[in-house]
């Protein structure tokens, strides 16, 4: 069995009255890629975000490398910096991109790519540079290194949203339903750059509606609902022969178009 | 009778001296209101009643109170209720720079409320703790919004300080003041100043407008 990258244990989040996650446990190793599916508003991004600890969990463990870093340490320890520390580990060694690209609109691609190099790993800005240049290349964005986002096309600024948290060489890769704002003749090459990831190994969780994606690269799928995990398996078995009946619906429901 | 605008001419040095004097209380008020309007508007919007109340009633205090008031108030009347003497320079300058502290927090806090949370969630998913987060990708992006309302405001408070001549500081319009007194030409004398208050806007301006290119670099132009 390849090394646990990620334990999710137990993890519970609301807010306010209405609880979004009811206890989820989920485990991730190495090279795994986990697509997370599910209706809408059922807690798939909360969980996602509750990985790298956007959002706190209420409850519950978010084991990373062997170490649980969902834990608050009380508010003096925290003045004195303790948690601080394991919070840029943690958020340094996963990559998350988002639906809306989040690009930093004020900086080049560049330089979106630099920031956390520079800010969070403390890198050379020569070497930050040189590093950010290489991962645009690798995109096929090589050319746009001085261009800023708001003359990027929506494809080419996920895959600058993708390049700014390669560039971190991250354990774990967090992608929260990347393609759903992209015009759907942009879909295929943010896709495709998410295929290589994977066939290079990295390790990652894919929140997505796209089910092409998931029987192609997907080596286990999730069926989040009502904040609970209701049926998880192989990608393509659960697809084609899901059991509970909540997953049957669903898959129907999206299947049909 | 006739216009005599050759007096206004010959004395061009205090006039001069007190328009340095205008400069020297507008910039130094401004760089107190700066400095006072970003922590009071971070407090201002903090979740917690504790900071936010307590910034709150400041910027609502010195909003509704009258400079002419509060320059009158802190130089007579502190130095008479609490033998607190301040010269008149700086008082006129804590009372500009005070009041408009008020005016810049708002101002900075409508600019920070214009940087979206997918920002703030970007910068820390790539790790970065929270001060970088406000230098590097706030603070840059808020500025863009906030440059011209502050200039506004400076504008406003480089005319406001005007009245500081009411203790005794020696500013352009208290030397216009003087001037006229002594010549008995209103007209000639009080154009001057206003001609010096315009120039001195008008350059401020193009000084703005240049910083504003340089902070919106990003943004794409607008065909119209």
């Amino acid at each position: 069995m390849a090394e646990e990258i990620l334990k999710l244990v137990e993890i519970r989040k609301s807010f306010g009255d209405h609880a979004v996650l009811n206890g989820v446990d989920l485990t991730v190793h190495r090279q795994d890629v986990v697509v997370i599916i599910g209706p809408s508003g059922q807690g798939k991004s909360t969980l996602l975000r509750c990985i790298n600890l956007l959002e706190w969990p209420n409850s519950g463990q978010v084991v990373f490398l062997g170490k649980d870093y969902a834990v608050r340490y009380p508010w003096i320890e925290r003045l004195r910096g303790r948690g601080g520390e394991d919070l840029r580990y943690l958020r340094t060694h996963i990559g998350m991109v988002f639906q809306h690209f989040n690009l930093f609109p004020h900086l080049t691609t560049l330089q979106n790519c630099t920031l956390g190099l520079e800010q969070s790993l403390k890198i050379s800005r020569d070497l930050a540079e040189q590093k950010a240049r290489e991962q645009l290349d690798r995109v096929g964005l090589g050319d746009k290194v001085n261009a800023y986002p708001d003359t990027l096309s929506g494809g080419q600024k996920q895959r600058v949203a993708i390049a700014r948290s390669l560039v971190m060489e991250p354990k774990l890769m967090l992608f929260d339903e990347v393609t759903s704002a992209l015009d759907p003749e942009l879909i295929g090459g943010v896709l495709a750059e998410m295929k290589r990831l994977a066939e290079e190994g990295m390790t990652m969780i894919v929140v997505t509606h796209e089910m092409g994606f998931a029987r192609e690269v997907g080596s286990r799928l999730v069926f989040l609902c009502e904040g609970q995990i209701v049926e998880e398996g192989p990608c393509e078995e659960l697809l084609s022969h899901p059991q509970e009946i909540r997953t049957q619906q669903f898959l129907s429901a999206i299947l049909k178009h | 009778m006739g216009l005599k605008l050759e007096l206004v001419w010959n004395a061009r040095g205090p006039l001069l001296l007190g328009t340095l004097v205008t400069l020297e209380v507008a910039f130094l008020a401004l760089g107190l209101a700066l400095v006072l309007g970003l922590p009071l508007a971070i407090l201002r919007s903090s979740r917690l009643k504790i900071l936010s109340v307590p910034a709150f009633l400041y910027i609502q205090f010195f909003r509704g109170t009258a400079l002419y008031v509060l320059v009158l108030w802190v130089f007579f009347g502190l130095a008479i209720a609490f033998n607190i003497n301040l010269p008149p320079f700086g008082a006129a300058v804590l009372c500009l720079g005070l009041l408009n502290s008020a005016y810049m927090a708002e101002v900075y806090r409508t600019g920070l409320g214009t940087v979206g949370f997918g920002q703030l969630e970007a910068a820390r998913s790539l790790g970065l703790p929270e001060m970088p987060v406000f230098r590097h990708v706030v603070l840059p992006q808020a500025v863009r919004i906030i440059i011209p309302s502050a200039a506004n405001l400076f504008v406003d408070m480089l005319k406001d300080a005007a009245i500081v001549g009411v203790v005794g500081v020696w500013d352009l319009m208290k030397q216009a003041d003087r001037l006229t007194k002594f010549y008995f030409r209103p007209f000639e004398f009080y154009t001057g100043a206003a001609l010096v208050y315009f120039v001195v806007v008008f350059f401020f301006s193009r000084l703005v407008g240049v910083l504003e290119k340089r902070f919106s670099r990003h943004v794409r132009k607008e065909k119209v």
